[in-house]
């Protein structure tokens, strides 16, 4: 464990120092890796109302374009970069709330139908309400005010963030009481767990940290617009990434991230046509055969005779 | 007054063929327990199926439906058989999220196949009008009727047929019905194969009214869960009813609110129905 913990420590220094060593030619590294780092940390977000709490939602895009439309509002009305992240992650949190609360008294398939109806409401809401949102046409942001270097780092922290958070939730009651009302609902109330409130805390967490992507991705594109930023591909690609990695485990959703960007350039260029139905293969796939994801690959040695099942 | 009447008119039309369109969804789940992610995506490749019929050959598309249908039923059948029977012991979510990807690779297909352009079925008898108080087009009102048989058909099934019953004893109590000696793999694969056909007669009803492209199947989706979830989950009158609210209410936020309303009509039900009464119309009745 201390030497996995030595590994990312020395990862962490490696990725901090990288756009500085690459050097001048670092501009496609450090773009492909700020998405990388946005997707890494809203993967692993997440995974803790996905995986953790076992509801599965289509609709985390909704948090993405929360985030990212108070940052480019603020931005817009001269706030300083850094601070517009704040609130970015407090309204997303309560957009959570506002719907969590009543729809997390769903489960199951009842609970992701509901997020795409709320994915899809909130997307509507946003073109339709030009005043603030620019509708179809979007907001622009004041160009130069940030360099690729300063969302490089903010995308960076943030991943680390969300994966250290993760771990934490994991880790604390919380986390425990979300594993109790994902295997079973009744038993978790009986022994006093309020399985409405746990899910609540998860998704408010989890949207925090999806507002704050979605504000460093405004920052980095200057740009926000409701087919963008709220789009529903948006929550298919995080549902995809952690799926693919391995849901309900701490690396499964960032190896999937890393994997879905890799996925993703590869099909934007060579299969542009194709990238639906090959996300759709991946996702029969491995509910075919590996419905725990690459990450239970990884972990089940062959020497070891529990593994496996 | 006239403005009221239209409402209701056209309210109820639309909710009939919007009932066709649920009534796969709420077969499949009231069977398996699963919600099909796929069905808006056989809605969406029926309707290009009467599309290009239509197209090519001049087919009438409830003529087409005759062939539609059938195939669909067969795919559905196949499709249930060799890849999500494969899950559903599995993880709950598995056999949701395997259908979600056939949705998306069939999204995929429509593309490759048709392109994203809108396509739009013209027919001949689509722009003569009967009064019925208040102008109504022709094709809507065939729609409709088809849409009635098709309603009294299936309830005609279910209660008078071997396959209904069996159907509706799956549905009630897998084991019960397994030791009564009906194979419940096979009136799975049947209940879904015939799910598959209804939403393919959906979407060929729709195809008639709407312009047809490859993301056809969304919102349609999203309409035809939000009726099974108004209809209590599982019963035919229930859906009925389910999709006759819907209709009825898009519509009425179609003519007072505008066109952008009539979308969120739907999410905005399906919300407050799950939150409220996730027992559905059905426990308003009863309680």
């Amino acid at each position: 464990m201390n030497a996995n913990r030595y590994a990312l420590v020395a990862l962490v220094v490696v990725l901090a120092l990288a756009p500085v060593l690459i050097g001048p030619r670092a501009s496609y590294f450090t773009r492909l890796a700020v998405i990388a780092f946005l997707y890494i940390a809203s993967a692993t977000a997440w995974d803790l109302v996905g995986g953790l709490a076992g509801q599965v939602s289509f609709g985390h895009a909704a948090f993405f374009g929360v985030g990212a439309y108070v940052t480019a509002i603020l931005v817009r009305a001269g706030v300083p970069l850094l601070v517009t992240l704040v609130p970015a992650a407090v309204a997303a949190a309560l957009y959570a709330l506002l719907w969590g609360w009543p729809c997390l008294r769903l489960r199951g398939p009842f609970f992701a139908i509901a997020t795409i109806g709320v994915g899809e409401a909130t997307r509507l809401a946003a073109l339709l309400w030009e005043d603030v949102t620019g509708g179809a046409t979007g907001l622009t942001l004041p160009i130069g005010r940030t360099s690729p270097l300063v969302s490089y780092y903010l995308a960076l922290a943030l991943a680390m963030t969300s994966i250290v958070v993760a771990m934490l939730v994991r880790r604390s009651r919380l986390g425990l009481g979300l594993a109790c009302v994902r295997e079973d609902v009744d038993a978790a109330e009986s022994i006093g767990i309020r399985s409405g409130r746990v899910q609540v805390q998860a998704l408010m967490i989890s949207a925090a940290i999806v507002g704050v992507a979605g504000g460093i991705y405004a920052l980095y594109l200057f740009y926000v617009e409701p087919g963008d930023v709220f789009a529903f591909n948006r929550s298919i690609g995080l549902i995809l990434m952690a799926i693919i990695g391995g849901v309900n485990s701490l690396w499964g959703p960032p190896l999937g991230a890393v994997l879905f960007l890799g996925l993703e350039q590869v099909l934007a260029t060579w299969f542009p046509s194709a990238h639906l139905g090959i996300y759709g293969l991946l996702l029969i796939v491995t509910m075919l055969f590996e419905p725990r994801g690459l990450a239970s690959l990884v972990s089940r040695r062959p020497w070891s005779a529990s593994a496996g099942s | 007054m006239q403005l009221l009447l239209q409402v209701l008119i056209y309210g109820v039309i639309l909710g009939g063929v919007y009932a066709v369109m649920a009534y796969g969804l709420g077969l499949v789940y009231g069977v398996m327990r699963i919600v099909n992610l796929a069905h808006g995506a056989v809605l969406m490749l029926a309707a290009y199926g009467a599309w290009a019929l239509h197209a090519r050959w001049g087919i009438d598309p409830l003529l087409g439906a005759t062939i539609v249908v059938p195939v669909s039923y067969v795919l559905g059948r196949v499709l249930y058989r060799h890849v999500v029977s494969r899950v559903t012991h599995g993880p709950p979510m598995a056999a949701m999220l395997l259908l979600f990807g056939v949705g998306l690779c069939a999204r995929n297909l429509a593309y490759l196949v048709w392109t994203g352009d809108d396509r739009s079925i013209a027919l001949t008898y689509g722009l003569s009008t009967i009064d019925l108080g208040v102008p109504v087009p022709m094709t809507r009102v065939i729609v409709f009727v088809v849409a009635l048989a098709t309603t009294a058909g299936l309830f005609l099934v279910f209660r008078y047929t071997h396959f209904g019953r069996a159907v509706r004893a799956v549905a009630r109590d897998p084991m019960a019905a397994e030791l009564a000696g009906i194979s419940v793999p096979r009136m799975s694969a049947r209940a879904f194969g015939a799910g598959t056909a209804l939403g393919a007669l959906g979407g060929v009803l729709l195809a008639t009214l709407y312009v047809v492209n490859p993301e056809f199947g969304g919102p349609f989706l999203l309409k035809s869960f939000c009726i099974i979830v108004l209809g209590g989950m599982d019963s035919m009158p229930g859906i009925l009813a389910g999709a006759l609210t819907l209709g009825i209410a898009e519509t009425a936020a179609g003519v007072y609110g505008g066109a952008a309303w009539q979308d969120l009509v739907s999410f905005l039900l399906l919300v407050v129905i799950l939150v409220a009464r996730p027992g559905g119309l059905p426990s308003l009745v009863r309680s």
